[in-house]
């Protein structure tokens, strides 16, 4: 299940089985005290297990809760879809199907994990650098063996914060609107390409008329219109 | 303009109203550590390296700096950043303002001496992998005070999309400031920013 993001790899099943405890007991801890209230000992000590054995399996409180997707786990989920798709369009389809495959119970565990994140303003932010850890590495893997290319880094970075932001507005909501519609209003929040300047401003201009507003009248459109050039030169 | 040589940071230094001293002791404590970070490496040096070399107790130093990564990744202060958000046209879609308000961030500093401070400091995080990383975690709150920024200016509760947009563009914001320092003086700040931001638009 990558995008809850619990390990996988060669452990042997009693380590597997701590590791899980610790998660799950840090969980509960998040849920009933509040994330920030609750440090690594407490969680150490409901786990039973030392402070030693708990930062063997996690560096710090923050990766409990957002264990970040391994390297292969990204690549094993893009690989799954089409190579002729832009790089951006095959993040937001291998997230999108990885979830819809999630059961119930899965899907419990992901949003009882995202409220927490969505409820600390420290772990809101601190979520930009897991994202940025697996934009590296969708980015380097593309690369191979020659140099990242840079829009590469913007695009998979885009739409892996997208993501994060489509998750967060699930939380925020406590999971009473739809999965799939936040990830798509998230997605599609972001630029759609084409001929940059125009394209990026046609795609913004149509989120904010999917989003009425009391100040948009057709007359400040046209004063967007005007005022492209000033803005992109 | 005159406000130029003042601007600091990605936008911001210090907060307003300090005083010369606590500014002098500020830049002091930043400029020795960033020299620290580039002769042994940001992981080899500590916090009480910088506070002795710098003069000052470790105690001083937090009372400047949460920690040795917020002396090279610093947040822009609120009123800075409503500065720059209302200096753009209100009218335009939020992507295209938060471009706006990072492309007049980059001019304000270019050709200052600032900008080599902000080169320094760059090049710090760009050869530091996981500070390349914990960069994502500044620009996700850089946003958030944005979105903060822009409720309080307009009297408009943020929506999800806003967040989209604002993450998005801090982040390709960063990919610039890394490209930038990547080529090592090779190219301008503003060249980097605006082919990140291009990359973006273009999708």
């Amino acid at each position: 299940m990558p995008i809850v993001g619990d390990r996988t790899g060669g452990q042997n099943r009693r380590w597997e089985a701590t590791h899980q405890r610790i998660a799950d007991v840090a969980l509960r801890l998040f849920r009933d005290e509040g994330y920030a209230r609750v440090s690594t000992a407490r969680i150490a000590e409901a786990a039973g297990v030392s402070v030693p054995t708990f930062y063997a399996h996690y560096p710090s409180k923050e990766h409990v809760i957002m264990p970040p997707l391994q390297p292969e786990q990204v690549l094993a989920l893009l690989s799954a879809q089409p190579c002729d798709r832009p790089l951006g369009t095959r993040i937001r389809q291998a997230a999108v199907s990885a979830l819809t495959a999630c059961d119930a119970d899965q899907r419990a565990g992901m949003l009882a994990r995202w409220r927490i994140i969505a409820g600390s303003p420290a772990l809101r932010a601190r979520v930009g650098e897991f994202d940025r850890i697996r934009a590296t590495v969708v980015a380097e893997s593309r690369a191979g063996d020659g140099p990242v290319r840079p829009a590469e880094l913007v695009i998979a970075g885009a739409h892996l914060s997208a993501l994060t932001s489509g998750m967060l507005g699930w939380a925020d909501t406590e999971g009473r609107r739809d999965l799939e519609e936040c990830l798509a209003e998230a997605f599609d929040a972001l630029p759609s390409g084409g001929v940059p300047p125009v394209a990026a401003f046609d795609s913004a201009e149509r989120i904010r008329r999917s989003r009425p507003r009391a100040s948009e009248s057709p007359a400040d459109v046209q004063v967007l219109r005007a005022r492209q050039g000033r803005l992109d030169p | 303009v005159s406000e130029k040589t003042e601007q600091s940071t990605e936008w911001a230094d210090t907060p307003p109203g300090r005083s010369a001293r606590w500014e002098e002791t500020h830049h002091r404590i930043a400029a020795v550590a960033v020299r620290l970070f580039q002769e042994k490496g940001f992981d080899a040096v500590g916090i009480a390296q910088i506070a002795a070399a710098a003069g000052v107790s470790a105690q001083t130093f937090y009372a400047h700096y949460a920690g040795k990564e917020h002396v090279v990744l610093q947040l822009p202060t609120p009123e800075q950043t409503a500065a720059l958000l209302a200096a753009q046209p209100h009218e335009v879609p939020l992507g295209r303002r938060i471009r706006g308000m990072c492309v007049q961030a980059v001019n304000a500093v270019a050709g200052t001496e600032y900008e080599d401070v902000l080169a320094a400091r760059w090049q710090v995080v760009a050869s530091t992998p996981v500070l390349r990383h914990r960069a994502g975690e500044f620009e996700r709150a850089t946003a958030a005070l944005i979105l903060q920024k822009l409720a309080e200016a307009t009297g408009r509760p943020v929506g999800p999309t806003d967040e989209v947009v604002a993450a998005a563009y801090l982040s390709a914001y960063t990919v610039g400031l890394l490209l930038w320092a990547d080529s090592a003086g090779q190219r301008t700040l503003l060249e980097c920013v605006e082919e990140a931001f291009d990359a973006l638009d273009a999708g």
